[in-house]
């Protein structure tokens, strides 16, 4: 699939503060998640991406196009950032109307197409109370709305679920996984890892300014071949199992549990453990019902590439 | 840094969709507070005014305080103050309220957008200045029974010219100096009433580069102070105009450069 958005070589100083230090990133269509602890390069990655800064070194092209001084290209993209402010004083609906009419669509389609968003992202297009008296999760909503509104190729959200409740994140977690689905690229940062594994497998892992990985989380895992992998067995016998795995040395280690139907295997040849696995697991003797990588999650995979 | 070079793009409709967005955050509910207080304290000065003389404290007539107020309060004043508060704050303002980033992220030039934004300010506050002199105006030249109403609609209809274009022409400066200076208020204030009120001691041509050298064109000297009246020798009223637009359209067009070219962290 063609890259959708390409980060090359970018980097980014604020005064002698390295916010982003030689970034290279290619975004397909769908939903990848930006990760990465605070301090990581995430916001500053978005808003580079977004037009709202320069990159102090490198180049940056979204949908082929450069982004810095290209307000044309922002037809075609969507926004919503970190900060929870909103035009206080105004209803979400008025929010939504006023940034249409930028974009010259007034009159009652706009106000049509505003209720249409509102709806989308879970608010109530007749409330009229202005956004001062929002809770944070409310103004997200907006935030994600004013996102949405020209229906863009492109969507940015620079951690769109802070301060949202279960229910509001469940929502919205839903809504960009469809948005993904509908062939947009939608890029997510978060510093939270089980929201963006609820929404994607697909993953660029930033800190310290740099991309430390992108790609596919299971496919991250498999190259981290320095770490061995955990995995949990469930069978009939798990001595007779850790007995038929250290034949080989592919395995570095067993362990058994105080639940006797569990054993836990370590090994630095996940391939070749797994293909053999796969053989011994025809063996009704040894009666393997469930296998399950305890470290390809994103928090090991993170933690392995951060240590 | 590596800096693209940046052209100055404005789209004349995209100036239109930031003026009206201007216009109405112009209205919102924050801002009304603000305005409230800057164009009502002459017209509680009037107020005050014509409960004195109710009262039979002062004796002056109403077109006597309407000409004091204009010239001391509107054109000394309220003139500088209005354009320095919309000017250091049309980008300062979002900035602050991290509002910014949702018109940075339309497609819109960042030249039409401050374009744009500074038209809509502008006018709407030549219009809230306009009608607060015409509030005060009401009172106070009711005081007298509207005996010199006659002579003042002429007068007022210099004093709503006058408003128009100072505001565009301080309004343009202090947004330059809203966008090029790092404590754009003090700066602001410096120019507002330093320079500006220096104009009796500057020698020579150097009073061509004030404001108020230029709106003295348009004003009957009796709404001048006597400062200025003695010190001014006003220019021509089509030269004063054009020095004033062209000035104000230079220094607006230097501010979108710097709007265009600068990071918004």
């Amino acid at each position: 699939m063609t890259p959708t958005i390409v980060v090359q070589d970018v980097s980014r100083w604020y005064g002698e503060v390295v916010g982003l230090s030689g970034a290279t990133l290619e975004v397909e269509p769908g939903v990848t998640g930006l990760l990465g602890p605070n301090g990581a390069g995430k916001s500053t990655l978005v808003r580079i991406l977004s037009g709202q800064i320069r990159s102090s070194r490198g180049e940056v092209r979204v949908l082929g196009q450069p982004v810095w001084g290209n307000p044309a290209l922002m037809r075609q993209l969507g926004y919503c950032p970190e900060a929870e402010a909103v035009y206080e004083s105004w209803s979400a609906l008025e929010f939504l109307q006023a940034m249409l009419a930028l974009v010259g669509e007034r009159g009652p389609d706009a106000k049509r197409r505003a209720r249409a968003v509102l709806e989308t992202v879970g608010l109530d297009p007749d409330d009229r109370k202005s956004m001062a008296a929002y809770s944070k999760g409310m103004r997200q909503r907006a935030k994600l709305g004013q996102a949405l509104l020209h229906d863009p190729q492109i969507l940015l959200l620079d951690e769109p679920l802070n301060g949202m409740d279960p229910v509001g994140r469940h929502h919205t977690m839903d809504l960009i996984v469809r948005l993904g689905q509908e062939g947009r690229t939608v890029l997510v940062s978060s510093h939270i890892l089980h929201e963006i594994e609820a929404m994607t497998r697909r993953v660029a892992l930033l800190h310290h300014g740099k991309v430390l990985a992108h790609g596919d989380v299971h496919e991250i895992r498999s190259w981290i071949e320095d770490r061995a992998h955990s995995i949990r067995l469930r069978c009939r016998d798990p001595h007779r199992l850790a007995a038929r795995l250290i034949e080989v040395d592919d395995v570095a280690g067993v362990r058994f549990s105080t639940d006797p139907r569990l054993l836990f295997v370590e090994t630095q040849r996940a391939d070749r453990f797994f293909a053999r696995l796969t053989e011994l697991g025809l063996d009704p003797e040894l009666g393997i019902d469930e296998v399950l990588p305890l470290d390809d999650d994103l928090q090991s995979v993170f933690n392995y590439l951060v240590r | 840094m590596h800096l693209p070079p940046i052209r100055l793009q404005l789209d004349p409709r995209h100036v239109v969709r930031a003026a009206r967005f201007e216009w109405q955050l112009a209205w919102s509910r924050s801002r009304r507070r603000l305005a409230f207080l800057l164009y009502a304290l002459p017209v509680g000065l009037g107020v005050g005014i014509v409960a004195l003389h109710a009262t039979g404290v002062i004796t002056t007539l109403g077109s006597d305080a309407l000409t004091g107020l204009v010239g001391a309060v509107y054109l000394q004043i309220l003139l500088v103050i209005v354009p320095l508060v919309f000017g250091t704050g049309l980008v300062a303002q979002e900035a602050e309220a991290r509002t910014l980033v949702y018109l940075l992220v339309r497609p819109l030039s960042r030249g039409s957008l401050l374009v744009g934004k500074f038209f809509g300010a502008w006018f709407a506050a030549t219009l809230m200045l306009s009608a607060s002199v015409l509030v005060t105006a009401g009172l106070l030249l009711g005081v007298d029974g509207f005996a010199d109403a006659g002579p003042w609609v002429e007068r007022l209809l210099r004093v709503f010219g006058v408003f128009a274009l100072g505001t565009l022409a301080y309004g343009a400066l202090f947004t330059f100096v809203g966008l090029v200076f790092a404590r754009p208020a003090l700066v602001g204030l410096a120019v507002a009433f330093g320079w500006e009120t220096a104009i009796p001691f500057l020698p020579g041509s150097l009073r061509l580069f004030t404001v108020r050298h230029h709106l003295a064109a348009f004003l009957p000297s009796d709404l001048l102070p006597a400062a200025l009246r003695v010190a001014l020798s006003p220019p021509t009223p089509p030269m004063a105009l054009a020095w004033l637009v062209v000035s104000a359209a230079l220094l607006l067009g230097a501010a979108a450069v710097a709007f265009s070219r600068r990071d918004y962290v």
